[in-house]
């Protein structure tokens, strides 16, 4: 079972999963992407869907829908959206009792960024200070994971916290903001990017639902780490440092365009993010493909 | 041959310092007048009667890179063919190119290799090439502005992590931590990068946000300081924090407390040893006029996340040109220390600052002008 299908990811981690094995495709939008597989239309919130989930008995649930929808399908829904998808999907989990794996994208927003956070940040760095709602969310929604994991022993759960994703398809908003021809920036401040790209991030996931042992908590994103200017001059975009009154009236305008950049994303790219993935190269055997310096260069030759 | 030894032996100390200084001799500043005649004896009398104008007379060598199709223009680091981004060093351990060999006109050749980006930052944010430019006015500040006098040097371990405790003084900008790094780079056997640490308001401050980072500093966190040090890489540390940085004037060359002795946790931690290290000048730079608590409560309104008591007032707003002096102390292994308790990090740290302070007053005690 796979929720989030929709999405680009959710998309096309059902067509790669498709040829091999019986999807069950849950979302409640239209698809992004292609597949074969029949979409379930549940809105995650619902009673409904926890008991299409009790239904179906599953034995793998990757859970991809993690972020919420409601900028998607409008204010008017609750902004936790995420979280009582999560609470509902982890209910029916522990109810229906077939399931062995379960994956869960998170994100490494969840460590917020800041100035008064650590450069270096690794799976056990403790997780606190000043968050935006969406890395509030995860925050919740990992802790329904730590909560679950003691009462069902016999289920493997894989936490990924996935890098900011970045490439010519995926359209994510930090993807389609920092590929504009001129990006506003903060003047005086100049993040430090890791990224994943996007390939890497559908077969982390991919990768993760297949290996039976890969329980725990692990950071995935590309090696190595290049600034956000340096990243605009590889790409030959112009970054344009704004003040921050001015960058706010650019960022609007952008957004009633249609290219919101959400809080936790601009905070990104002002401060930077590195985090360690020692662990999962050692514990979960996975190498991403692209290192960040790789996957720049492949997403700016892209679109040009 | 006996012309040049004559000639310098008609030279004080001083000047055969800065005639080493300009030959690039490393660990000048611990040798005696004899050693230092030797070495420069060998120096000169290979390069020939023409060498003792310095840096500015002598063409560096470039570097022979041909990694892109563009020739690198940086120039090379000594005994090597290549300069310090292409000659494989760990350049986040090392400071290379460094002392008088880095002038405005390796600027270009330092913008070229910035627009080309074909070199690695490290996960801190350390940019080889921004850290070098910086250099330039740093090194103009610890040769001819401060005149840094340094002794003890051979306390700085050459290879391995260890952690440099400093005092801390300044009031408007941080230069004892600059002049620190400045004088491990320039003087110590191996010319180490110290990377030093300092509170969120780098962070917080435009420009400096990612300069600092740049230039091979890191933010005061637990986690940067055990990967600087599991890293194998030198750290600076000021435990007195911003009570060091912010005293009144009648409290010059007090050391305050050194916090919750956070270092000597990691020295445990990670098995890095720890030199002290006296600085003698930072205090009569800006010398501070008085302390106040409203501007410190304005300075809170601004940046609520600082967490400053008190803020200094000082008169000049360039600094005085006042001689400063460093001293290294000997290194104190932790390993061989019976105790590794919660007690054994307060007994270290203090007697940590107790050197410091003995130190302090004795050079205090030696210094006759503050020129």
């Amino acid at each position: 079972m796979v929720t989030g299908a929709a999405s680009w990811i959710g998309g096309r981690v059902v067509q790669e999963l498709e040829p091999h094995h019986e999807v069950i495709a849950v979302d409640e939008l239209e698809p992004r992407l292609a597949f074969a597989a029949r979409l379930h239309r549940y809105s995650m919130d619902s009673l409904d869907f926890a008991q299409f989930v009790v239904d179906r008995k599953p034995t793998t649930v990757i859970h991809l829908q993690t972020l919420d929808r409601s900028a998607e399908i409008g204010a008017t829904r609750s902004r936790s959206g995420a979280v009582l998808g999560a609470q509902a999907l982890f209910g029916a989990i522990e109810r229906v009792g077939s399931v062995r794996h379960v994956v869960v994208k998170s994100d490494t927003a969840i460590y917020s960024t800041g100035p008064r956070h650590a450069s270096v940040l690794s799976e056990s760095t403790r997780i606190g200070g000043r968050a935006t709602r969406y890395e509030r969310n995860l925050r919740d929604i990992e802790v329904f994971v730590t909560n679950l994991r003691p009462s069902m022993p016999e289920v493997s759960f894989t936490v990924l916290r996935l890098g900011p994703i970045f490439g010519p398809t995926v359209g994510n908003p930090i993807s389609r903001y920092l590929t504009l021809p001129v990006v506003p920036t903060l003047m005086g401040f100049d993040g430090r990017m890791q990224l994943l790209y996007e390939d890497d991030a559908v077969h982390a996931v991919v990768f993760a639902s297949q290996e039976a042992k890969a329980d725990g908590l692990f950071n995935v994103a590309g090696d190595g780490m290049v600034y956000l200017s340096r990243m605009l001059r590889m790409g030959r975009r112009i970054g344009q440092p704004l003040p921050a009154p001015l960058l706010r009236q650019a960022r609007r305008l952008l957004g009633i365009s249609g290219l919101q950049l959400p809080e936790h994303t601009a905070n990104l790219l002002k401060y930077g993010r590195y985090v360690t993935t020692d662990r999962m190269t050692r514990d979960l055997k996975f190498h991403p493909a692209h290192t960040t310096r790789q996957a720049i260069e492949r997403t700016y030759g892209g679109r040009t | 041959m006996d012309r040049l030894a004559t000639m310098l032996d008609a030279l004080t100390k001083e000047e055969l310092v800065g005639l080493a200084r300009a030959a690039d001799l490393r660990g000048r500043s611990s040798m005696t007048k004899s050693q230092l005649k030797t070495a420069l004896m060998d120096h000169l009398g290979t390069d020939g009667p023409s060498a003792p104008g310095g840096r500015r007379d002598r063409l560096p060598n470039r570097c022979r890179s041909t990694k892109s199709q563009h020739p690198c223009g940086l120039p090379a680091s000594a005994g090597s063919d290549f300069c310090g981004l292409h000659g494989g060093y760990a350049v986040s351990d090392l400071a290379i190119p460094v002392a008088g060999k880095l002038g405005f006109d390796t600027w270009p050749a330092l913008l070229r290799q910035l627009a080309l980006a074909t070199y690695d930052v490290d996960p801190l944010g350390l940019d080889p090439v921004v850290a070098d430019m910086v250099w330039h006015l740093i090194n103009f500040l610890y040769v001819d502005y401060f005149r840094v006098e340094v002794e003890g040097i051979e306390h700085v371990p050459s290879e391995g992590a260890g952690i440099l405790v400093a005092n801390h003084a300044g009031a408007a900008l941080p230069y004892d931590g600059v002049m620190l790094a400045a004088a491990v780079a320039n003087e110590a056997a191996v010319p180490r990068r110290v990377r030093l640490i300092g509170t969120e308001i780098f962070n917080m401050l435009p420009f400096v946000s990612h300069l600092y980072r740049k230039s091979g500093s890191a933010y005061a966190a637990r986690a940067d300081a055990i990967w600087v040090l599991e890293q194998g890489h030198l750290l600076g540390v000021f435990p007195e924090g911003v009570a060091g940085f912010q005293k009144p004037q009648d409290q010059a060359y007090q050391t305050q407390r050194f916090g919750r002795g956070g270092f000597v946790d990691l020295a445990f931690q990670t098995g890095a040893k720890i030199v002290p290290v006296a600085i003698i000048g930072g205090e009569e730079v800006h010398p501070v006029l008085f302390t106040s608590k409203r501007l410190a409560q304005l300075v809170r309104m601004v940046f609520p996340e600082q967490r400053v008591e008190e803020m200094a007032v000082w008169l000049n707003p360039i600094p005085l040109p006042i001689k400063w002096k460093l001293k290294f102390l000997p290194a104190i292994d932790v390993s061989t220390i019976a105790h590794t308790d919660r007690l054994a990090v307060l007994e270290i740290s203090e007697s940590v600052r107790i050197q410091i302070q003995y130190a302090l007053n004795s050079m205090l005690g030696e210094r006759d002008s503050l020129f």
